[in-house]
């Protein structure tokens, strides 16, 4: 069984930043979070897998195709959320539909129905007339009534109110119990994900600097404590990134087990953040 | 495919409202002349759909949408060059029921019927200048085609207001002489075959630019 979305050394230059070798896979059945600063080659991964650009080099497959080769086909099984809406902002949202629908072989009118009435929508209201959280859900009850087996969201969340944000998650939640379907999330809010996400992917600054299942992140890294005395050189090698003050350091560690056995109690191990996670990756050495 | 010039005519719904009074004054503006005010109020219109629907979809960034629907970027490009023509029937349709209200009415007002040779006087300005247009908008988008169609404006008509009177009073030179001498030979029918012949044959031109540049397009 081929993964649902499997991106190989995927290269893109542009002037002053490029994506350099990005891979990861993402299987069947699974969300998968996408995470990075502003910056980092979301969007832009996100743009080459829809072939809104055109990659330098390396492979895309989706459903265990090409991304090209194969690009109607392929668009025809995924169902996709921008962070801003591409709508046609002086048509309802009846006759966005009405130019969409005929695209799709397996469009679902009364499931659209279905979500319009759901997400509370005015069908006959302009689209520029819609808040932002109603045209994020209007996108979304779009990508979801055409049998999507992907949903491809790039920052779906940026921009909406709490209870809105929540609302969208529950939605993915009851979508990922169809065993079929998989999900693939940028963002760059994490508490997001912590809810929802069964892998992060880490892009930053065009690498990717992880992609595995979200437990392993948690089990593998951690966030000591401690005062300031033991951070020798043999410790600090085994840190991704180390604030220091007055009082102590804190810092972040890949290899919690050994930090442990170094450090023994004198210092406290914590679980990071996924935020906490991120700062200490893009900050480095620097100071945090 | 049909579904994008159904897009293109509900963005464009005040357009519409604004097409009747638009042709209105065209009626008005072209009282003492007689054969123009059929041509040059449907090209105008026509045109104008034509430039306000590309105006449409840059606002909307309607690129990012369109290319991640299941669709190829060939049936973007050929729904844009269809809908040359449907703007154009959307038009003459106006024109005739407007002239037809002032008959009606009779209102003091002179008006032209829909001509043959009008029609088609009509389609090949508007393939001239679509056909020049649409590349250079799928190569560069709307913003940028702007200078270029202002610049196409322009040629086309200060071009034409120097150059067909020169024409004119040089009846004597060999080349005009000669165009005539071809046309004159043949029937009405021959001529309209040539003309529809070059109409084609830009538009298969323009069309393989347009998708040519399309198809390169990063958004």
């Amino acid at each position: 069984m081929s993964p649902i979305l499997e991106v190989k050394n995927l290269k893109k230059s542009f002037k002053g930043f490029a994506l350099k070798d990005v891979s990861f896979t993402l299987e069947k059945g699974y969300i998968m979070g996408f995470i990075g600063p502003n910056g980092a080659g979301k969007s832009t991964t996100i743009k080459l897998i829809m072939n809104l650009l055109k990659r330098d080099d390396g492979e895309i497959k989706i459903f265990g195709l090409d991304n090209i080769k194969h690009e109607k086909e392929v668009k025809d099984r995924i169902g996709f959320v921008f962070d801003e809406n591409y709508f046609y902002e002086e048509l309802t949202l009846m006759e966005m539909k009405r130019v969409i629908a005929p695209f799709y072989k397996n469009w679902n009118d009364s499931l659209f129905n279905k979500y319009i009435k759901e997400f509370s929508l005015p069908p006959k209201s302009k689209i520029k007339e819609l808040s932002k959280g109603m045209k994020m859900k209007f996108s979304i009850a779009v990508a979801l009534s055409h049998d999507a087996e992907l949903l491809i969201m790039d920052e779906p969340t940026s921009g909406l109110d709490p209870i809105v944000r929540s609302e969208l998650l529950e939605i993915l939640t009851f979508l990922i119990q169809d065993e079929n379907k998989s999900v693939f999330f940028s963002t760059h809010i994490t508490a997001d994900l912590d809810r929802i996400a069964d892998y992060i992917t880490f892009i930053n600054n065009g690498d990717i600097v992880f992609s595995c299942p979200k437990d392993d992140i948690f089990k593998k890294h951690g966030l000591v404590k401690g005062p300031k005395e033991m951070l020798n050189d043999d410790v600090r090698k085994y840190f991704i990134g180390i604030r220091e003050n007055r009082f102590g350091f804190e810092g972040l560690t890949e290899n919690r087990q050994q930090v442990k056995r170094m450090l023994r109690d004198k210092a406290i191990i914590d679980k990071p953040s996924l935020d906490d996670i991120m700062l200490y990756y893009a900050r480095g050495s620097q100071n945090v | 495919m049909f579904n994008l010039i159904l897009k293109d005519i509900l963005v464009q719904k005040r357009t519409l409202l604004f097409g009747v009074i638009f042709m209105l004054i065209m009626i008005l503006s072209f009282q003492q002349y007689e054969s123009p005010m059929f041509i040059a109020s449907v090209t105008a219109f026509s045109y104008i759909m034509v430039q306000s629907s590309c105006a449409y979809d840059d606002k909307n960034k309607s690129d990012i949408l369109l290319n991640s629907l299941p669709l190829n970027r060939s049936t973007i490009v050929t729904a844009k060059y269809i809908s040359i023509f449907i703007f154009t029937a959307i038009t003459i349709v106006y024109y005739i029921l407007l002239t037809a209200i002032v008959k009606i009415l009779e209102l003091p007002l002179n008006v032209y019927p829909v001509s043959l040779e009008g029609i088609i006087g009509i389609l090949f300005a508007l393939v001239l200048i679509s056909g020049i247009y649409f590349p250079i908008f799928f190569k560069v988008g709307y913003i940028k085609s702007k200078i270029a169609n202002f610049v196409l404006f322009f040629v086309v008509f200060t071009g034409g207001g120097i150059l067909v009177p020169e024409l004119i009073e040089d009846k004597n030179q060999a080349f005009i002489q000669g165009i005539l001498q071809f046309l004159r030979k043949q029937s009405k029918l021959q001529v309209i075959v040539e003309i529809f012949l070059v109409m084609i044959l830009l538009l298969v031109i323009s069309y393989a630019l347009s998708l040519k540049f399309y198809r390169k397009r990063e958004f």
